[in-house]
């Protein structure tokens, strides 16, 4: 890759999102602190130094959702306790619950190792949270919108006049509010409330039928040429791998049938579904306008994703029990080498794409990559 | 018979996206799948009572892997062929609303009056129609608040099955009908926050108090409880402000929402111009 | 702008592809515990007249009565329910006759058996065969309190939360692994119990410890060709010869498994590194963010 391609052009989206599921995976396999913590850094790392300009509050958002998530199991260990026996830490007034409950039990000694299990758990979800996050901020989902395979294109463009119109639908209804207002109507409670809703409901509908006779106008819904053989050899695809699909699912269920038969049936059922769905169905040529481009440091960007992923896989092998630190005995959690290594690797990514853009900059070229789809909706 | 269906009002219920066998099979398949992926800790029990370690633990994984892509494939089947531009606008505008309405809810009371919009257009519109509408209501939403998590394809399932059975309610008309509306969107808003949250039991109490958490390898009737247990010390009290405040906003609204609805599917006119029958009598 | 058009196809083609190998890789990477048929774990057991019955309930939510015998066995088991229990018999006159009962505690006998060393994960032995005793929980204790009660318990974390991992340290590190299973029915069989009066005394067992010892006695009598239906369907252990009389590696008691607990520590030199590599990214996080604002 040149330094100009470097620095001129937003990654694939999608390579961010593999960037960002598999240090979410990782995430899934260890209850160490150390690497969660690192985990999170390294995500937080890559947004503040690569963020895309559309969506940038979202990190935030997932950062706030994992601190509730921890906070959450704090308390709830706090109150309902699993583990009583350790060093005590607090001693909190018992209430005994009748014994539907099942032994549940509120209140009680507070342990150590009680909350730091909690602690571990809690960090583990936290940083699936925050990768997801880093996901939405470093490539906006929207983006991800334009890669659709062509036999999701009718409802790609429906999420498209979705996301155009519903800013629309806001001033809509503060249009409505204000005339309510001037009419000396009260703008505030349950009533008013219905009384904007519905004109902005009438109003919407009249606009999806104008809007549904433009895009007839314009030949919207133009069917592909394929052959009737092809057009049943997909079907028949379709029909095939969801019968697998079932089979699989009922042999999940089936607690006597091994499951050994059950996981490849629904994969592969589930690939040959899609994969007819996806690459066999209608051919129609669509262009598109500035698509976004898979080049080799995209690839790159899915490997150094992957490398963690692939370190705590090794950890488990040659560390065993240091991706899973005990709390009963407490314990100082051992650091898996190999899970440190990937992330490090994993942070090489920070350095590719688009370099950070100053505000105005950013403001200029939003328009461009995101709203462009939604003219359809206008 | 075309004519005769258009020109009388004798079809009462549009139907903006035609349910064929394939997409019906797709559905199906799709959602045993789904109830399997919501239901895992009280199905996937087998016979290896206590250590079924690597099969909970990677079972959340299989089912966040196959479930959206099995969705997909319904979407695509339901789309090939079974929506026109007439519903492909509706749709976004109906997700659009239903989207801009989750967004203004999320607050700590918990009513969200996404089913507000969604019961009546399910059932206006027919089961696909409500399907889909649930799913891209949620897909849409999850966009502009970028919150696009692995969660979502199970938000998608549930709130697409309560746009789907609210397209198979009864026929009732009048003061009946909107009163069965409330009253499924109170028991919809119940089920729908005891399955979504039924997703991430598992991984949020993994090793807290196993009185209320999921235990590897107890029976389904001991996961009940211990759900059940963790359904009321949580989260009952926001569900049930959901379903008052879905049924109460259907009672308030509905009639006129319905009646809007239907004067839109009128002018629509979906079940009358695919097959060009008038077109060729003409000529 | 001139690649508008170029390469709409293929890009999509690649996002696929990549698609689908993801999908391959995690399903691979998750299915490669399912092909394992069995799992190395210890489990949990209650006598039920004599006879050993595996545990319906965890030790968390089993709640003992007085006079009442648990069993803990480490083993692959290949199908639990109908897997390997502890080799001693479950005799509560043997463990607690001679302790008084006392008000408000319950006495609960325990065995716990470590397993044969061809069960034992790559590198460690059992550190014996099997040790029992009584104990006194508080009325009302869980189980749990009883194996707590008795030894030094490792809890997992995680999604191994709450499961007992190790008991005096035994497995080190790993968690009910999931293992594949040779042909061979080594690790199914029953190995000819022991005598139990031997063996089953509170504090009085055999000693001489001998960890270095690969081929544990426990090991070379599990070999022996012993009928695996009777794995699978009795899971009393029949009193039978006594080979337990030869045994060179000294089973524990349970004052010594109290105290084992404390191993020896060293300076954590990967917690420190750690915790550094933490701050230093998370510091460069906030300086990148800040450096972005300005």
């Amino acid at each position: 890759m040149s330094s100009r391609e470097r620095t001129n052009r937003q990654l694939h989206p999608g390579a961010w999102w593999a960037w960002s599921l598999a240090l979410g995976a990782t995430a899934t396999r260890t209850t160490n602190p150390l690497v969660l913590l690192l985990l999170m850094a390294a995500a937080g790392f890559t947004v503040s130094a690569r963020r895309s300009p559309v969506g940038t509050r979202s990190f935030g958002f997932f950062v706030r959702l994992g601190l509730f998530v921890l906070a959450f199991r704090l308390v709830f260990e706090t109150v309902f306790g699993a583990e009583r026996s350790g060093n005590v830490l607090v001693h909190l007034p018992e209430v005994p619950l009748p014994t539907w409950a099942g032994g549940l039990h509120l209140g009680g000694a507070v342990t150590a190792q009680g909350m730091l299990a909690a602690t571990y758990g809690g960090l583990q979800l936290a940083a699936l949270l925050v990768c997801v996050g880093s996901a939405n901020a470093l490539a906006s989902p929207r983006r991800l919108l334009r890669a659709v395979p062509g036999a999701l294109y009718e409802a790609g463009v429906a999420v498209t006049v979705a996301m155009s119109f519903a800013p629309q639908l806001v001033t809509a209804a503060v249009r409505v509010r204000r005339a309510r207002r001037l009419r000396g109507r009260s703008a505030t409670g349950v009533r008013s409330w219905v009384g904007i809703a519905l004109p902005v409901l009438e109003d919407a509908l009249e606009r999806s039928i104008e809007l549904a006779a433009a895009m007839d106008a314009r030949g919207f819904g133009r069917r592909g040429t394929a052959s009737p053989g092809r057009r049943r050899l997909v079907a028949g695809s379709v029909v095939t791998g969801l019968v697998a699909v079932a089979v699989a699912t009922y042999e999940l269920l089936d607690a006597t049938s091994p499951t050994i038969v059950g996981l490849p049936l629904l994969v592969s059922g589930t690939a040959i579904a899609c994969a007819a769905v996806f690459f066999g169905g209608r051919d129609v040529a669509r262009t598109k306008y500035r698509p976004d481009q898979w080049q080799a440091v995209e690839w790159l960007v899915v490997v150094a994703g992957l490398a963690p992923l692939a370190g705590v896989m090794l950890a488990g092998r040659l560390q065993p029990g240091s991706l899973h630190p005990t709390t009963y005995p407490l314990a100082v959690p051992a650091l898996p080498w190999p899970a440190v290594l990937g992330i490090v690797l994993a942070l090489i990514p920070a350095w590719f794409g688009t370099p950070q853009l100053p505000a105005a900059q950013a403001i200029a070229v939003r328009p461009a990559r995101v709203a462009e789809p939604a003219k359809v909706g206008r | 018979m075309t004519t005769t269906a258009l020109a009388t009002p004798a079809v009462r219920r549009p139907v903006a996206i035609a349910v064929r066998w394939r997409s019906t099979f797709a559905l199906t398949v799709a959602s045993l799948f789904g109830l399997l992926a919501f239901g895992w800790p009280f199905l996937l029990h087998g016979t290896s009572a206590n250590v079924d370690a690597a099969h909970t633990t990677d079972a959340p994984w299989i089912f966040a892997i196959v479930l959206p892509l099995l969705l997909l494939v319904v979407l695509a089947e339901l789309a090939d062929g079974g929506m026109d531009a007439k519903a492909i606008a509706l749709l976004g505008v109906l997700a659009a609303c239903g989207a801009a309405l989750r967004t203004v809810s999320i607050d700590a009371t918990g009513v969200s009056p996404v089913f507000f919009l969604l019961l009546p257009a399910g059932r206006v519109l027919g089961r696909g129609f409500g399907f889909v509408l649930g799913m891209l209501t949620l897909f849409g939403s999850a966009l502009l608040t970028g919150g696009v998590g692995p969660w979502l394809p199970f938000q998608m399932l549930a709130t697409g099955w309560v746009g789907l059975f609210a397209g198979c309610l009864p026929p009732l008309r009048g003061r009946a009908e909107v009163a069965m509306l409330a009253a499924y969107g109170a028991v919809a808003g119940l089920a729908y926050g005891a399955l979504t949250n039924l997703w991430f039991w598992p991984f949020e109490t993994s090793g807290l108090s196993p009185q209320i958490s999921y235990v590897r390898g107890a029976s389904w009737l001991v996961e009940l409880h211990h759900y059940a247990s963790f359904y009321v010390a949580t989260s009952v009290g926001w569900d049930l402000s959901r379903a008052i405040g879905n049924a109460v906003l259907v009672l308030l609204a509905g009639r006129t929402v319905l009646l809007a609805l239907r004067r839109a599917a009128r002018r629509a006119a979906f079940n009358s111009p695919v097959t060009f029958v008038p077109a060729k009598r003409v000529g | 702008m001139t690649t508008a058009r170029r390469r709409a196809g293929p890009t999509q083609a690649r996002v696929a592809a990549v698609t689908l190998a993801t999908l391959v890789i995690m399903v691979a990477l998750a299915g490669r515990a399912h092909a394992a048929t069995a799992y190395r774990y210890w489990a949990y057991y209650v006598a039920q007249a004599n006879t050993w019955q595996f545990s319906q309930r965890g030790p968390a939510t089993e709640y003992p009565v007085d006079g009442e015998v648990q069993g803990w066995r480490f083993a692959i088991q290949t199908e639990a329910g109908k897997g390997l229990a502890p080799r001693a018999l479950p005799d509560f006159a043997k463990m607690c006759g001679s302790t008084p009962a006392t008000a408000g505690q319950l006495r609960v006998g325990i065995v716990i058996d470590f397993g044969v060393g061809a069960d034992a994960p790559t590198g460690e032995h059992p550190p014996g065969t099997e040790v029992s005793g009584c104990v006194h929980v508080a009325e009302g204790g869980s189980g749990a309190d009883v194996l707590r009660a008795a030894a030094a318990v490792r809890i997992g974390t995680g999604a191994d939360g709450g499961l007992v991992c190790g008991i005096d340290g035994y497995p080190a590190n790993e968690c009910a692994t999931a293992v594949t299973t040779k042909p061979t029915p080594t690790s199914n069989a029953i190995p000819t119990p022991k005598a139990t009066p031997t063996t089953t005394p509170l504090l009085t067992s055999p000693a001489k410890a001998t960890a270095s010892t690969p081929n544990t006695p426990a090991a070379a009598s599990s070999s022996a060709p012993a009928p695996p239906v009777a794995a699978a369907s009795s899971p009393v252990p029949t009193s039978a010869s006594a080979p337990s009389i030869a045994r060179t590696s000294r089973p524990p008691t349970l004052a010594s498994l109290r105290t084992a607990a404390n191993r020896t520590d060293h300076f954590p030199v990967g917690a420190v590194v750690g915790a550094a590599l933490v701050v230093a990214v998370g510091a460069g996080a906030s300086w990148r963010a800040r450096a972005r604002r300005r």
